[in-house]
């Protein structure tokens, strides 16, 4: 008889669903369903309201919408209201993120303010302001890679790549990269190494190069 | 949450910041705790770090945990293993297992540096213990750049080189010889050691390389190693050198000792205030320019919305003309500020405009703890960011629920099942059969409520995990001439996979304003049954409270679920919880009264919270049943750690785990486990936590 | 008679929307006051910095004009004047001090109001997007300048650095007041919100690199403050907060 209790009191705790299990479960759900990296087709792309790029940093990946154009900083906006703000293709702010990009120094000095094809061999250096690291040095040197061809919404562009290497002070270094159209010079992709961010982080232009093609004769809209 | 969202969330949310370089960032000592190789120094870890340590000296294998309570306490536990020498010369009881031993550490800053002034910490090292390495020391740390210098002075283990005279022995007469032997069994503070016998200078040197992960250390140390415990140790040299490396959380030691021993080891480090795991709760809803109208006000929305945006589940709704009260119990989060910001926005959506005040009870077991008001218009412009005044506690005012009864318009159905699984683990340390027993498995409670104040709970404990099959005898050998309350436990762990750990009556109710009181009455705990009461005093705010409990009980019989044996105890406790000012988040609990083998004393058991929700607590029973009656270990004495259940998830959670860590269970100065204590019950009295978002 | 009420309530009413509509808003956006006829919201008033592309927003800052800031001032300056009463005649500390006091005087304090200026999350955000009823609002957000400067018993009030450069903190020290100042630790700020303790001492040196923009205070010795000198110092930090530049 007593068996039979304890039997009956085991197989009803195990339907059950309280607090601790639920948030169990719930737990479960959130490590196994990481979000499928998709990239957005050109469809997609040419149906946008808004300018939006791509960003890529680790495994993870998110669309983010172009807010403000405002003296020369293009400022895109994510879906959980955080900011990055380019200024000539470079990062140089973000907001709303754990550790925010706060500042950066002597951009009135970037050589990314003029055309790329110049760029070889310049120097220059900068400093950045975090939330959390104090200001950080950074030297940087330009380096013209040459042509690249690459495949972006299912087509193939021409571009140049550009590579800064940058040495903070009393860190090892990283290497920054711009893509740029051979034909227009704009910016259509970049990866680079703000200091707020442990990994790099990839943007690729994507009304931009859908616009690029939409001008390229042959290339259907 | 759709995928959008939650792609959003996880987006900004996963880039933690990397903290700022942590300049006093020690590394720790072989013995654990932070020091050189043998010797302690007179730094101290930042308050709330925690460090597990291994370390591998050849003769002897070191595991400790060093925690750093308060920024001038540290503490350590250690378990020893000697190599060189077996456990009992005799292998039918504890088969070939090493010597072991277990020490305490305690390490008290004295004062800080200055520009002038060294740093100054004083410590105990191994007492309360059979004493391998029982030492008394006092040291001085000084930095200079990237050198920092630390001399000190040792007596007992530290000091058995004795390169220098006693200077308490030039004192007095008594101090020239250090006693031997133990009192009691073991386990007793042996004051009349300290400072005793030999002593011996010590110094020590440690320079940060350049290079930030790399750290160089070199100590002249004075003890001799003549009297150590792993016999035939030989000492080629009074300096040991080595190196750290730090990797992430992890330091890796490697140091020369005694001039003819490599030794390494590993450090993991972690700090209990700065832990946390990023959750990803529903946002906090935003809040409209007005509430609803009357038409549209509808209570079964409310209710709904409460649960599912602020992790409220409502027992009552009452509107009353300009005053919308409600009761139920925050299930979700674990912080009082962020609880009442949730559901004060709910309520400001989804109660009727007209409304001027909400008042929220707060429930726990169906009694009513405490109740918190808010001024709609005021919270309305807190939460649309129209007022400037920060934070949320600004905007509510708490008090003491009344004592009138309410004519709720509606109510749940307050009788019904509840479920709830939780896991658990025990350990027991220091065994001769295995070092390390453990057993761990799934607590499944099921609990009825009859019409308040009535519930019935019933708790099977399922053992997934345990290494039980190692014990050689199922009777403790060691006799004790006191009633054999708790020293049974093997038997009660081995008899089964599951068993009816708990099956119980629970009477509760708010007496006055301020007391609460229970009853229970059947299988309460694993090892016992009976009846009992309790009454608690627990002003709002209040850092005091005070208690009794009043129980008589029989030991079950360890063969049965149901039956019982012959033994009956009447016990019980008066305590006094105390939230002293001067240590922050702490908690004192002193109880008086009778334990379980009939003996009579003080229990007094000190917990520390730290930020993230984890408490580190010791306790100590102190009885009138004397060392002897005591059998080994002389007083009953233990550790716990309360991890939160949401540390390790990334949704926000109420509830806790604790994994407690006895070092020997005897008989003497044991507590029953009650099913319920009202003052965790009646937690949320205590004054709430600053919460920083 | 009926009249007599008519007009009366005439006066009445426009008496009280003539009340309401005094309520002005008062907004001194870096140094120029704006009036508002009603309640703003924060990008509202953003909207009218000149060239925010310029600006530092790490140190912009939001303050209510508050007399029990100002009294706060006062009583802080109190508190020093009876320190340099106390002081050695013609020594060095004393002239050190009377000189922070000085420049105290001239500084302008307002309650800051907790909420870090977020240019593009004001206009987006409605958290970082409060409104402003009711007082004297200074709101500052200014152009970073290649300097940094230097508070407390200090005998240059900035140090410059260039655009492309940091100083090391415990480096500055030749600018500290020898006799005056703290020889251990010293204060950095980049908002002016928070102040992050800082070892400059041979014995606690520790790497703080400090960009154009921010700020060092420098403690007073215990030998110029006595005995609650620590005490004091905290009061000068959480003036400091409410400094509006």
């Amino acid at each position: 008889m007593f068996r039979f209790i304890l039997l009956s009191l085991v197989l009803s705790s195990l339907i059950g669903c309280s607090g601790t299990l639920y948030v169990y479960k719930e737990n479960l759900k959130l490590l196994f369903k990481s979000p499928a990296v998709v990239s957005p087709d050109r469809a997609y792309v040419a149906a946008s309201q808004y300018d939006i790029i791509q960003v890529n940093i680790a495994d993870k990946q998110a669309i983010m919408a172009l807010a403000f154009v405002e003296q020369g900083q293009d400022k895109f906006i994510s879906a959980d209201n955080g900011f990055v703000i380019f200024a000539n293709g470079r990062i140089v702010r973000t907001a709303g993120f754990i550790d925010n990009l706060l500042h950066v120094h002597n951009l009135t000095a970037d050589p990314l303010k003029q055309s790329f094809s110049v760029l070889g061999g310049r120097r220059w250096q900068y400093v950045e302001q975090t939330n959390t690291l104090t200001a950080k040095v950074n030297s940087a040197q330009f380096n013209i890679e040459g042509q690249r061809v690459m495949t972006l919404l299912n087509s193939e562009l021409t571009t140049v790549l550009l590579s800064e290497t940058v040495h903070p002070e009393n860190e090892g270094s990283f290497v920054n990269f711009y893509w740029f159209d051979e034909t227009s010079g704009e910016l259509i992709k970049t990866k680079q190494h703000p200091a707020n961010m442990t990994d790099a982080v990839t943007v690729t232009f994507l009304s931009r190069v859908n616009r690029i093609l939409s001008v390229i004769p042959g290339e259907s809209k | 949450m759709n995928r959008a969202t939650q792609l959003g969330v996880m987006f900004c949310a996963l880039f933690a910041a990397s903290t700022l370089a942590q300049d006093s960032d020690y590394s720790q000592a072989s013995h654990g705790g932070v020091g050189i190789f043998q010797t302690p120094t007179a730094r101290m870890a930042p308050s709330g770090n925690f460090s597990l340590n291994y370390n591998d000296l050849d003769e002897y294998r070191f595991w400790s945990a060093s925690i750093q309570l308060f920024p001038w306490l540290e503490t350590t536990v250690r378990y020893t293993d000697v190599r060189t020498r077996l456990y009992s010369p005799y292998p039918e009881f504890s088969g070939d297992q090493t010597l072991k031993d277990k020490g305490i550490d305690v390490k008290l800053r004295l004062w800080q540096e200055s520009y002038y002034l060294p740093q100054v910490s004083v410590g105990w090292r191994d007492f309360g213990g059979t004493g391998f390495f029982e030492s008394e020391y006092i040291t001085a740390s000084k930095r200079v750049g990237p050198f920092d210098l630390h001399l000190g002075m040792g007596w007992g283990y530290l000091g058995s080189g004795g390169n220098i005279s006693n200077p308490f022995c030039e004192l007095s007469d008594g101090y020239c010889q250090r006693p031997g032997g133990f009192s009691g069994r073991g386990g007793m503070i042996d004051y009349q050691r300290f400072y005793k016998g030999p002593a011996s200078v010590f110094a020590g040197l440690e320079y940060q390389t350049p290079w930030e992960p790399l750290r160089l250390k070199v100590e002249y140390e004075g003890n001799n190693y003549t009297k150590d415990r792993a016999r035939g140790i030989v000492q080629d040299s009074k300096i040991n050198y080595g190196l750290v490396y730090s990797y992430d959380s992890l330091d890796f030691h490697l140091s020369y000792q005694r001039g003819n021993t490599l030794a390494f080891g590993v450090s993991v480090g972690s700090n209990f205030n700065t832990i946390k795991t990023p959750k990803f709760d529903r946002p906090p809803p935003e809040v409209n320019a007005a509430g609803l109208s009357a038409k549209r006000f509808k209570r079964t929305t409310l209710r709904n919305q409460l649960y599912y945006r602020a992790g409220f589940v409502t027992t009552g709704i009452k509107l009353d003309g300009d005053e919308l009260i409600i009761r139920g119990q925050q299930q979700a989060f674990r912080e009082f500020d962020v609880s009442i910001e949730r559901v004060g926005r709910v309520l400001a959506n989804f109660a009727p405009d007209k409304v001027s005040r909400y008042r929220i009870i707060l429930e726990e077991l169906e009694m009513p703890i405490t109740e918190v008001v808010l001024q709609a218009d005021e919270f309305r412009a807190y939460a649309r960011y129209e007022s400037l005044d920060q934070p949320v506690s600004s905007v509510y005012v708490r008090q003491t629920p009344d004592m009138d009864d309410i004519d709720w318009q509606f109510t749940t159905l307050n009788h019904g099942f509840g479920y709830s699984f939780e896991p658990f683990w025990m350990q027991m340390l220091g065994n001769p059969e295995a070092f390390f027993m453990y057993q761990g498995g799934i607590l499944s409670s099921l609990s009825y409520q009859f019409s308040e104040p009535w519930s019935a709970t019933g708790v099977i404990k399922t053992t997934l995990l345990e290494n039980f099959d190692k014990f050689n005898f199922k009777v403790d050998t060691q006799n004790s001439t006191l009633p054999r309350v708790r020293t049974f436990s093997r038997e009660y762990v081995t008899r089964s996979y599951v068993t009816l750990d708990k099956l119980f009556l629970n009477y509760r109710e708010r007496l006055q304003k301020d007391v609460y009181a229970q009853a229970y009455g059947g299988y309460l705990e694993t090892m016992f049954a009976g009846v009992g009461g309790e009454v608690l005093y627990r002003p709002l705010d209040s850092r005091f409270a005070i208690g009794a409990d009043i129980n008589y009980v029989r030991q079950r019989d360890y063969n049965s679920e149901y039956k019982l044996f012959d033994y009956s105890v009447v016990t019980g406790f008066v305590s006094l919880y105390w939230e002293p000012e001067f240590f922050d988040d702490s908690l004192i609990t002193i109880s008086a009264g009778r334990y379980l083998a009939k003996d009579v004393g003080v229990n007094i058991d000190v917990g520390r919270r730290f930020d993230s929700g984890i408490i580190v607590g010791a306790y100590a029973a102190l009885s009138n049943a004397s060392a002897d009656e005591y059998g080994e270990g002389s007083f009953t004495k233990g550790f716990y750690v309360k991890i939160p259940f949401d540390l390790m998830s990334f949704k926000s959670a109420k509830g806790m785990g604790q994994i407690p860590w006895i070092p020997l269970a005897r008989d003497g100065g044991q507590m029953l486990k009650r099913p319920v204590y009202l003052h965790g019950v009646t937690s949320e009295r205590e004054k709430p936590r600053q919460y920083y978002k | 008679m009926r009249l007599i009420k008519a007009v009366s309530s005439f006066f009445i009413i426009s008496l009280s929307a003539f009340n309401s509509a005094a309520a002005y808003i008062n907004v001194d956006i870096n140094g120029k006051l704006h009036v508002f006829n009603e309640p703003i919201k924060l990008a509202d008033a953003l909207s009218h910095i000149e060239h925010p592309e310029l600006v530092y927003w790490p140190d912009a800052g939001l303050f209510l004009a508050s007399e029990q800031t100002v009294q706060q001032k006062h009583a802080l300056m109190t508190r020093l004047i009876n320190q340099l009463a106390g002081l050695p005649a013609q020594s060095s500390e004393k002239a050190q001090l009377a000189d922070f006091i000085a420049w105290l005087s001239g500084i302008r304090v307002a309650r800051r109001i907790d909420l870090p200026v977020e240019f593009e999350r004001a206009r987006h955000v409605r958290k970082s997007n409060p409104l402003l009823q009711e007082g004297l609002f200074y709101l500052r957000a200014s152009y970073v300048q290649p300097q940094v400067l230097l508070l407390g018993a200090v005998t240059k009030y900035q140090a410059d650095i260039s655009a492309d450069s940091i100083a090391q903190a415990h480096e500055l020290h030749h600018n500290f007041a020898a006799d005056a100042a703290d020889n251990s630790w010293a204060y950095w700020s980049v908002s002016g919100a928070e102040w992050h303790k800082v070892g400059i001492a041979y014995w606690n040196k520790q790497q703080v690199e400090l960009a154009a923009g921010a700020m060092l205070y420098v403690p007073f010795s215990s030998s110029v403050l006595g005995g609650d000198s620590e005490e004091i110092n905290q009061q000068i930090l959480m003036l400091l907060r409410n400094w509006v530049r």
